[in-house]
């Protein structure tokens, strides 16, 4: 029943327009930002390709302060959709198993979360292409540093988040009380943030990191961004 | 099968008492549990489909200990809330798909088949594929018996299902009941009196958390020959009546006021006696004449 549940899940969202939404937005900054020098996002570097495996992680760890709000509405709805559409009375007089339906229902809006942050591949890919780009700026594709950036930051940050949230959903069961869950955390990060400004906590801030943003710049600020140091690193 | 219900109570935190010591046997068939709103009837409905529990009491279905084993009614059960929404962007089709899943049916062949069936036999084949948001009432109270026939349940509950369809639609619906209601345990509540009329064997009136009427309509009927009166009257004389006579009902008959009195001899004054029905056995046991 678990997959089941966790394929109607998905099937649901495939279907709406919010999803694919923030996709193209996600696609459209990052396409912007790539391909133009008078947008930028997460740490800068001018002196790697712009489809870098570094770049790639950098716009993936980035963007996965996103990835809070998209997973937010995603797993609030999966958590909360019978008491808001009305359906409780039918769906809880089934036969259905709790740990199947709750899981089978977060692991489905967990894996949708993850669908928006594809939009950073896409934007680099196209970005690629773009008659105003300067070539001599753009490397061959990788795609397994894309897929590196899937797996490293993509879906655990979308897993990390969607457990957080879908945990306050379904014991509060309130749309207001899932935005301020997810509007804590981030001002947490943002208090963090003014606290690394302070180089002796650097470490310690790398590490209670929940996007893994600053983990991630920490772990790269001492390789060589252009030379073998970070190509050993896998990126 | 049957269905026996003793001594249930259920008072809510705001101190309204829904369920006042009830008690009912329901067997085989279509089984009326008739009300005006308010009466407790929902809650009832929704004690005896596992979603709520009472204060005291016990239900049981056959062996069944319905407010222990809810598993194995709920493997038992179709049930048909008086309000319910729906998803959106799903198609009847996969609605039906993912309830009959929830119902046990984890085969996907075997629920492909299940589903499809049960759409022809609720009429709804035409339109599995659009979006049940885009139903009209017909439609959706049409899916809401498909959904609670899904698996062939041996208790079925509708609250209150014919509640603002039309004519035709309340028919359509009727007949897909009484299909069913050979061969399980029915309990259909409803204010509406021709609902029971029409379709019961057996019903139950409640009012106000209380039992007032147990068994056949027709002998509840009978115990009313020859107490039931009427006549119409004028407008400004509908005050006056209503205080020296027990009134059962007033209709607007040709914009006059119509109207039923109870009475053991005849009230004179103009009325003639008048052919008891479900609606007068109604309305005399909420009000408590005997």
């Amino acid at each position: 029943m678990f997959w089941q549940i966790t394929l109607f899940e998905i099937r649901y969202w495939l279907r709406s327009w919010m999803l694919w939404i923030f996709f193209l937005l996600i696609a459209l900054a990052v396409f912007l930002a790539v391909s133009t020098d008078n947008i930028t996002l997460g740490f800068v570097l001018s002196n790697t390709y712009h489809n870098a495996a570094f770049v790639i992680a950098n716009y993936y760890a980035f963007m996965g302060l996103l990835t809070l709000l998209m997973a937010t509405a995603f797993v609030n709805s999966a958590a909360i959709r019978d008491f808001h559409y009305n359906t409780s009375q039918i769906i809880f007089s089934t036969r259905l198993k709790k740990l199947d339906f709750l899981m089978g229902r977060f692991a489905g809006a967990t894996l949708v979360s993850v669908i928006p942050m594809l939009g950073v591949s896409l934007g680099i890919l196209l970005a690629k292409y773009m008659p105003w780009v300067d070539p001599e700026r753009w490397g061959p594709v990788i795609w397994t540093a894309h897929l590196k950036a899937i797996y490293l930051f993509a879906i655990p940050n979308a897993f990390f988040m969607a457990a957080l949230l879908f945990a306050i959903a379904v014991l509060a069961r309130n749309e207001i009380i899932s935005f301020v869950g997810a509007l804590v955390v981030l001002v947490g990060y943002i208090i963090g943030d003014s606290l690394v400004q302070d180089i002796r906590h650097e470490q310690a801030a790398a590490l209670l990191d929940p996007f893994g943003i600053r983990t991630f710049g920490l772990f790269t600020k001492v390789l060589d961004r252009r030379g073998e140091e970070l190509g050993r690193a896998g990126f | 099968m049957e269905l026996k219900i003793r001594n249930l109570s259920k008072t809510y935190k705001n101190g309204v008492k829904a369920l006042d010591d009830i008690s009912l046997t329901i067997p085989l068939g279509m089984y009326g549990l008739l009300g005006p709103n308010g009466a407790g009837k929902s809650t009832l409905m929704r004690t005896l489909a596992t979603l709520q529990e009472p204060d005291s009491g016990s239900i049981f279905l056959n062996e069944i200990d319905v407010l222990r084993q809810k598993d194995e009614v709920r493997q038992r059960l179709g049930y048909l809330p008086q309000e319910f929404g729906v998803y959106p962007r799903i198609s009847a089709q996969d609605m039906l798909s993912h309830l009959a899943l929830l119902k046990g049916i984890t085969n996907s062949r075997e629920r492909k088949d299940v589903v499809a069936a049960m759409l022809q036999r609720c009429n709804l084949y035409e339109v599995r594929k659009k979006a049940l948001t885009g139903f009209s009432g017909g439609m959706r109270q049409r899916f809401g018996i498909a959904q609670a026939l899904i698996g062939n349940p041996q208790l079925l509950i509708v609250d209150e299902p014919t509640a603002g369809l039309d004519p035709g639609e309340r028919n359509r619906f009727y007949n897909l009941l009484a299909e069913v209601g050979e061969q399980v345990v029915v309990i259909l509540s409803t204010h509406i009196v021709e609902d029971v009329t029409d379709l019961c064997t057996d019903m139950a009136i409640i009012h106000e958390g209380k039992v007032l009427y147990e068994g056949d309509p027709q002998a509840a009927i009978s115990e009313l020959n020859g107490r039931i009166w009427k006549r119409s009257i004028a407008k400004i004389e509908l005050a006056q009546y209503e205080k020296s006579f027990r009134v059962v009902s007033n209709k607007l008959v040709g914009g006059r006021p119509f109207l039923h009195v109870f009475g053991e001899e005849a009230p004179g004054d103009g009325f003639v006696p008048s052919q008891p029905d479900l609606e007068d056995v109604f309305f005399a046991k909420i009000r408590n004449w005997k």
